[in-house]
């Protein structure tokens, strides 16, 4: 890497009056395949690299990025960037950052079948091979979409108090999409699957299982599914559906950017204020933590400030405990950050983001979870989603879903659907089972839009009484 | 045009070709843009972004696959395309492939694309932005938020069927979202040219709507009929324009296929893709292959009239290409409505019972092929009672599906407003609608 570059970059900033300055200097090695009914429609990779810096100039923040890697090219856009943001500055707050610790370090994942080391055949073979298990389910099929894709990461982190942190993340994202018919409805599934690491994942996913047995269930389900519709059920919810609730309506909220404003004009703001640290807000059986250390597809060992990640507890038994944070939230809120600043790619802007979001277990078994419910709903699944944007009023839809009788699974129920407030819902929370699931997701936020990779999930969790339409 | 790069593409096309490339095609794109981000009614953000590429596509032996480059030397040139046709000679052959667009094409210039002013912008971006923070707070904002983002962007397309395509376009975009107690206003604007690019206007309507909005009620479920303003009438309109590619349909992502010819849609909708729109955000002179973009009827009086394709999809469906490549997907540049005959007030008058929504988000599909979504209002929305907006409401969401909903379009605006957004990734050209017998649900709990 022109690691060499990165450093020119801050000194080229503090000459020209930066009080303060960083360089992300990344490379990313990526391939991609996209299967749809049954042929490779896509196929192709990709190498891209480039370089974006920050910088605190006249109290005002400022942002460059380019991608071509030269001293004359950085400095152009550098000294372009530095004009715009001086003029910018006589209409800014004086933007502070919290003090961080230098770091110097190396964090390099391993993995035992790199991107690399798998041949574009392989891959195709592997895409394919899911596509038939949709086939084999013997579900009447409409359409199938898959789609492959893996990715090596190399970034340079370097910042004018210090810190050098160079960094190697491979990852691999699936995404698979089934339409099908039955009983003269019809019904769609698509989900998503990634890791940091390699091609050693799809050991433990299992994809052809998971697609076979998903399309039958969703076929169940249009076949044989009846109506939950008003009526107030004991909830079993999934890890699936547990992760995009602790996403949605604890995770969001908690990003101390969207609690002071910085994100209002598009992904919103938040129901939670700064004075709301200790507040109860769900029963003593929700604890939800954020943590990058975690494995799952938000894991990073140092965020894109270079704060070294830790856990965040963000409700513990219930209150309202800790928010996540970058340097710039941080000094705000007269605390430290605990690293949650990411970028999604070189040219864009490291903001608050979430890593791997979960509701922490309980003491059940899944057995014993479910001997609880006399007669409630267990949602395994779901597609439908949204919040509003302080995250307060959320509705998730059941895919595959079924009745709970006497503590068994019964019948399939049709898409039963939480529209509910948010402490509504976590005060709901009774009890969660012993082990913790997660799945990946693309997180979007910021404008422009970043999606950025980030794992969420839980126990099954026991919710008392929701109404269900 | 940095003639490095466009003598780059032109180098590697003839080297894909040299070393048996049946079809080949280089896109060398360059791009500087700003942006200054405000929140709290100061900038938060001042950003500027230099970037060039060259994307590449290749056929040989009935295999097709992309990649891009990454440097411009005659030795990467050379490694990348020795390495691309590698790569494809591995892969199982793509039977749905049909070739690219036969050159070569004359093409038009796009109206008012282009303003040498937006170029020399530069720190008056500056100006612009507290000039309209200035004019939202006037008109009752007690915090505003946003982005002012201007370019200049140049492009090159050479293809081995004799396509030789270059250039050049400015666009700005501001977003602003107004604060007041409770409520919110947002508005967007978006124009290829300084001559039709009102930002104050934007913020003063967004002041405007926060500051009428600041004490909403609980909005009861029910059914209700709704103006949506064009803001988010386009939020929904880029849903249609998603599901008209045909790659939407063929994949599961469509509510529109199997459905060409067919009612889509009530008689007021009639529904174009112009690629050649005047002052079109997206509007492009070709598409990726080097079709001459051109203007299409996806939806006239209520009936699907064609899906939107590139040349291969289009050799499939014994069709013609609309000029809508992606090479993998075609998409819509600009959707464009045709305008009602209703003034705004007019709109309110023929609603007795309903509400206006001024702006969506999240919108999610439970099924894309079957059109169930929801989606949530955002921002002031009121209620209409016999013609005239009241209280304004908060906390409800539109639980719909999309053809239904489409089909129960009853009037539109007459004036139309380029929109560019957060949610509406197409931009649209679109007037405020009334749609009856909206559902709308909320939390029960």
């Amino acid at each position: 890497m022109q690691s060499d570059l990165a450093d020119y970059c801050v000194d080229f900033a503090l000459s020209k009056g930066a009080s303060y300055a960083e360089a992300r200097l990344e490379e990313r090695d990526s391939n991609g395949f996209l299967l749809k009914n049954g042929l490779l429609e896509s196929a192709g990779f990709d190498s891209r690299a480039g370089i974006g810096v920050r910088f605190i100039l006249r109290n005002c923040l400022g942002f460059a990025t380019v991608n071509r890697l030269s001293k004359e090219a950085v400095r152009e856009t550098l000294s372009s960037s530095l004009k715009v943001t001086s003029a910018a500055s006589r209409l800014t707050d004086c933007t502070r950052l919290a003090s961080s610790k230098a770091v110097k370090a190396k964090d390099v994942v391993s993995c035992s079948e790199s991107p690399s080391s798998v041949s574009a055949e392989q891959k195709t073979e592997l895409l394919s091979h899911i596509d038939s298990a949709v086939l084999s389910s013997g579900a009447k099929i409409t359409s199938r979409y898959l789609s492959l894709s893996d990715e090596v990461v190399r970034k340079y982190y370097v910042n004018s108090e210090g810190s050098k942190i160079e960094s190697v993340y491979p990852a691999i994202d699936f995404f698979y999409s089934f339409t099908l018919d039955a009983n003269s409805r019809s019904g769609h599934r698509y989900w998503h699957y990634g890791d940091v690491g390699g091609y050693e994942c799809f050991k433990h996913w299992q994809l052809d299982k998971v697609v076979e047995r998903e399309a039958r269930g969703l076929e169940r389900n249009l076949s044989e599914a009846k109506s939950v519709s008003g009526r107030k059920f004991d909830v079993i919810a999934g890890p699936e559906v547990v992760g995009i609730m602790v996403h949605e309506s604890v995770g969001h909220p908690y990003e101390a950017d969207r609690i002071l404003g910085r994100e209002a004009a598009q992904a919103g703001e938040s129901f939670v204020n700064p004075s709301m640290i200790g507040k109860r807000i769900g029963s003593a059986a929700a604890s939800v933590v954020d943590d990058p250390l975690a494995k799952g597809f938000g894991r990073y060992c140092f965020d894109d400030e270079g704060v070294r990640a830790k856990r965040k507890n963000l409700v513990t038994k219930g209150v309202i405990t800790e928010f996540l944070h970058n340097r710039e939230t941080a000094a705000s809120l007269s605390t430290a950050s605990n690293g949650a600043s990411r970028a999604s790619d070189y040219d864009k802007e490291a903001i608050v983001r979430m890593s791997n979001t979960f509701l922490l277990p309980g003491g059940y078994s899944e057995e014993e979870l479910f001997s609880e419910v006399k007669n409630g709903i267990f949602i395994k699944n779901f597609q439908e989603w949204n919040i509003d944007d302080k995250r307060l009023n959320q509705k998730y839809v059941g895919s595959e879903a079924y009745f709970v009788k006497n503590g068994e699974i019964a019948s399939p129920a049709f898409q039963p659907t939480i529209e509910i407030d948010t402490p509504s819902l976590w005060k709901a929370v009774a009890a969660c089972s012993n082990k913790v699931e997660l799945h990946a997701g693309e997180c979007g936020k910021g404008e422009p839009m970043q999606g950025i990779r980030v794992s969420m999930g839980g126990p099954h969790c026991l919710f008392k009484q929701l109404r269900l339409a | 045009m940095v003639d490095e790069l466009k003598e780059s593409a032109q180098r590697l096309l003839k080297t894909l070709l040299k070393k048996g490339a049946d079809d080949a095609i280089v896109h060398a794109q360059s791009a500087r843009l700003k942006q200054v981000k405000f929140a709290n009614n100061k900038i938060a953000k001042a950003a500027c972004d230099n970037s060039s590429s060259a994307s590449v596509f290749v056929a040989k032996d009935g295999r097709t696959a992309s990649t891009s480059l990454k440097r411009f030397d005659v030795k990467s040139i050379e490694e990348t395309a020795q390495k691309l046709l590698r790569f494809t000679s591995s892969l199982q052959p793509n039977p749905s492939y049909e070739g690219i667009a036969e050159g070569p094409f004359k093409y038009v210039g796009i109206a008012r694309g282009f303003d040498s002013r937006v170029n020399a912008l530069e720190e008056n971006g500056v100006d612009v932005v507290e000039s309209a923070i200035n004019t939202a707070l006037a008109q009752g904002a007690e915090r505003v938020a946003g982005v002012l983002e201007w370019g200049v962007h140049e492009e090159f397309l050479a293809t081995s069927r004799s396509v030789s395509a270059s250039q050049k376009g400015t666009s700005l975009y501001f977003s602003l979202r107004a604060i007041a107690g409770e409520g919110s206003g947002h508005k967007v604007t978006a124009s290829r040219t300084l001559s039709f690019f009102d930002c104050n206007k934007a913020a003063g309507q967004a002041g405007e709507l926060a500051s009428w909005s600041r004490k909403p009620v609980a909005c009861k479920a029910g059914e209700y009929d709704v103006v949506f303003d064009a803001l988010p009438f386009s939020c929904l309109l880029d849903t249609v324009g998603s599901s008209a590619s045909i790659f939407s349909a063929e994949a599961g992502f469509s509510f529109l296929a199997g459905k060409l010819g067919k009612r889509v849609a009530s008689p007021a909708l009639t529904l174009y893709d112009d690629a050649t729109l005047e002052n079109g955000f997206n509007s492009t002179s070709f598409d990726d292959e080097g079709t001459p973009s051109q203007l299409n009827l996806l939806i006239k009086d209520g009936l699907l009239r064609t899906f939107l394709h590139n040349h291969s999809t289009a050799k499939r469906y014994k069709t013609r290409s609309t000029a809508s490549a992606g090479l993998v997907s075609p998409q819509a540049w600009n959707l464009r409505v045709k305008p009602g005959r209703h003034s705004f007030d007019e709109l309110l008058s023929e609603t007795r019972n309903g509400l206006y929504l001024s702006n969506l988000w999240y919108t999610r599909f439970q099924n894309y092929a079957s059109g169930d979504f929801s989606t949530i209002p955002r921002d002031a929305a009121f209620l209409i009672k016999n013609g005239e907006l009241m209280q304004p409401v908060k906390g409800m969401r539109v639980t719909e599906n999309m053809l239904g909903l489409l089909q129960r379009i009853k009037a539109l605006g007459r004036t139309c407003t380029q929109i560019k957004g957060w949610e509406v990734d197409t931009p649209c050209i679109a007037p405020s609608a009334l749609i009856e017998k909206v559902r709308i649900t909320r939390p029960t709990s």
